[in-house]
């Protein structure tokens, strides 16, 4: 094959897709930069739900697995998005109130897992919390859902309506604010790695079928040659 | 069939093109590829009937969506699941089946991935010889054949999205590639067969039907195209196939932009446009012009979704490489209907792609949410949607100026 020159055209796909490519593998790095907080576990099935609207609250027991809590999320159901009024939720240790958070109605999605964020707790681990979810502006009729859970996680305490312990607990996630960048950007790459090599056969497959493929483009590239 | 698969370009682009392709494979995850799967996969149960299926049973399964596509989409995928049955594994029932957040951290999920999407690489490559044999000169042959294989806007929705679009593409490329052979009847074919997957290659139908001179191959198209639909589509007759295949997707949203005339009834823009663009090919001999414009004109007036664009992307290459005068506004319109998706209220569009990296990455804000902070994304939306139709609009209109001189 005669000398092939590389046409402005393709000189700048080949940029293009090198950057892609790039952005592809590196985009842990930049998102983890949008990462402000990390859930400690995945949501417990949900299973039940309790109304929540002005006359009855929620309230939560847990005991914090890690320090640095800085969120909490919950199912909420609002459906055909009827509700608008404000949710609060209030954090308490030991009686007293230590954080609060608030999520308008209408960006609350039927079904989705509302994350209520506030300033980290630095020395959570192992202390007892209460959250608190109530509404003012919602009534009856129009009550959200609170989804319960029959399978919750150790930390997890009793629920209480209005004060009166029921049975089932809500599902509720905890998020925890990353010690550093750094260290939750090498954990990410660590358990991408760990969980891409767990299926070992197919790891070793991609590996040489890569290496294959990076051989042949150095062959043609030395006998083709490309400018 | 030889000069078919002959590489125009140095071999080492081809192979990095490939390399590309293979590396972000396993990586990239949108739930659709799980879904279509999930639901073809009734077919190794001795599932035909797969929207009637799915109707009966909706209560006891984990993913609740009705089958959206068409029968050949089924049965496709079905039988290719079995063909792979073994390399994927007895774990893959399990995983389909799995409709928690853990099921990303599957610990073969990266393999399920590579090879759910190997067809998908199967038809991508194709396309590019396809696109290829289109020309004739070496220079133009290379130029197509690096357009296609080396932008990385089609390799990221191929296989970021993991839609099927690219086989429905390939077979309206084959239609196209066999109209301008003249073998209408032939080109008619394919396109049904792209329709027995996807709906959208039945708005093309009508530019080939108009091609027709005489009544006897009208006729005989006509009759091709109604036994192969029937062949395939009688067998899954039922209530829930139309809502499913029928009355959804494209469809639904086609009919959804109009102008109210009162008395209930309404002036459908996009048909009101395709009419034109009918019309217009009937003028001229350039149908892979048409079938260019066509689709420009409805994804322009539509809310559509970003695999969609998979549709346009290989007639849009042809389109550059051909007539080099609407080079700009055509990349143009293309970069807009690229980057409007981004802003729709669908994290899935955006983070979650990459929620094989880490599933921690759903939390993080799209950039609908980001957005929303300092402005109205659908405004945005709503602006981006007006600059492409208007663009669209300038390309038919550039085109009537063509048909006149």
């Amino acid at each position: 094959m005669e000398k092939y020159k590389l046409h402005k055209e393709v000189k700048i796909l080949l940029f293009l897709l090198s950057f892609f490519l790039v952005l592809v593998f590196a985009s842990p790095i930049f998102m983890s930069l949008g990462l402000r907080y990390i859930p400690y576990s995945f949501q417990p099935p949900l299973f039940g739900s309790e109304k929540l609207f002005n006359e009855q609250s929620l309230s939560q027991e847990f005991i914090s697995p890690q320090d640095n809590l800085t969120a909490i999320g919950v199912s909420i159901r609002n459906f055909n998005l009827q509700s608008k009024g404000d949710v609060i939720l209030e954090v308490y240790s030991r009686g007293g109130l230590i954080r609060r958070s608030v999520v308008s109605g209408s960006s609350i999605k039927d079904g989705d897992i509302v994350i209520f964020t506030f300033d980290k707790i630095p020395n959570s681990r192992s202390v007892s919390y209460v959250f608190k979810l109530s509404t003012l502006e919602v009534g009856k009729e129009k009550a959200y859902e609170v989804y319960t859970t029959n399978e919750p996680q150790d930390f997890a305490g009793s629920l209480y309506i209005n004060d009166m312990p029921v049975e089932k607990p809500i599902s509720f996630l905890l998020y925890f604010a990353p010690e550093s960048r750094f260290s939750l950007i090498y954990d990410i790459y660590k358990s991408w790695f760990n969980r891409f090599y767990s299926d070992y056969n197919f790891f070793y497959f991609f590996i040489a079928t890569f290496s294959l493929l990076a051989i042949l483009i150095i062959y043609f590239a030395k006998k083709e040659g490309g400018r | 069939m030889r000069d078919f698969f002959q590489i125009p370009i140095p071999r080492y682009l081809f192979v990095f093109a490939l390399l590309v392709r293979f590396l972000i494979m396993p990586f990239l995850y949108h739930p659709d590829i799980k879904i279509y799967n999930f639901q073809s996969s009734f077919l190794s149960s001795g599932v035909l009937n797969i929207y009637d299926f799915l109707n009966e049973k909706k209560q006891e399964l984990p993913f609740r969506e009705e089958f959206v596509y068409q029968p050949l989409a089924y049965l496709f995928w079905g039988s290719y699941q079995v063909l792979i049955k073994p390399l994927l594994g007895s774990s893959f029932k399990e995983w389909l089946w799995d409709a928690s957040q853990q099921s990303v951290e599957n610990f073969r999920i990266f393999r399920f991935i590579f090879l759910l999407k190997l067809p998908l690489l199967f038809f991508d490559v194709l396309t590019a010889f396809l696109l290829a044999s289109f020309f004739d000169d070496k220079k133009r042959k290379s130029r197509v054949f690096t357009l296609w294989l080396l932008n990385p806007f089609s390799i990221f929705i191929i296989y970021a999205y993991s839609g099927f679009d690219i086989i429905v593409s390939f077979l309206v490329l084959l239609s196209l590639y066999l109209a301008k052979k003249d073998r209408l009847v032939l080109s008619s074919f394919f396109l049904v067969l792209g329709y027995l997957f996807k709906a959208y290659p039945l708005l093309l139908l009508p530019i080939i039907f108009l091609k027709v001179n005489k009544f006897s191959d009208f006729l005989k198209m006509f009759l091709v195209v109604l036994a192969t639909f029937l062949s395939l589509s009688y067998p899954f007759f039922s209530k829930s196939f139309i809502s499913g295949a029928i009355s959804s997707g494209l469809m639904n949203r086609i009919f959804a932009p109009s102008i109210d005339l009162g008395f209930g009834v309404r002036i459908i823009i996009p048909f009101l446009i395709m009419f034109i663009v009918y019309l217009l090919s009937r003028l001229d001999k350039r149908i892979e012009v048409y079938f260019f414009l066509l689709l420009v004109v409805v994804l322009s007036f539509i809310h559509f979704h970003i695999q969609w664009l998979v549709w346009i992307l290989p007639l849009l290459i042809l389109f550059l490489v051909k007539y080099k005068e609407n080079y700009f506004i055509a990349v143009l319109w293309f970069l807009v209907m690229f980057f409007l998706p981004f802003l729709y209220d669908d994290k899935q569009m955006t983070v979650s792609l990459f929620s094989l990296f880490s599933r921690y990455f759903s939390l993080i804000p799209y950039p609908f949410v980001i957005v929303q902070k300092v402005y109205d994304p659908y405004y945005l939306q709503s602006l981006l949607q007006t600059a492409s139709s208007s663009l669209a609009l300038f390309l038919l209109w550039k085109n009537i100026n063509y048909i006149k001189k």
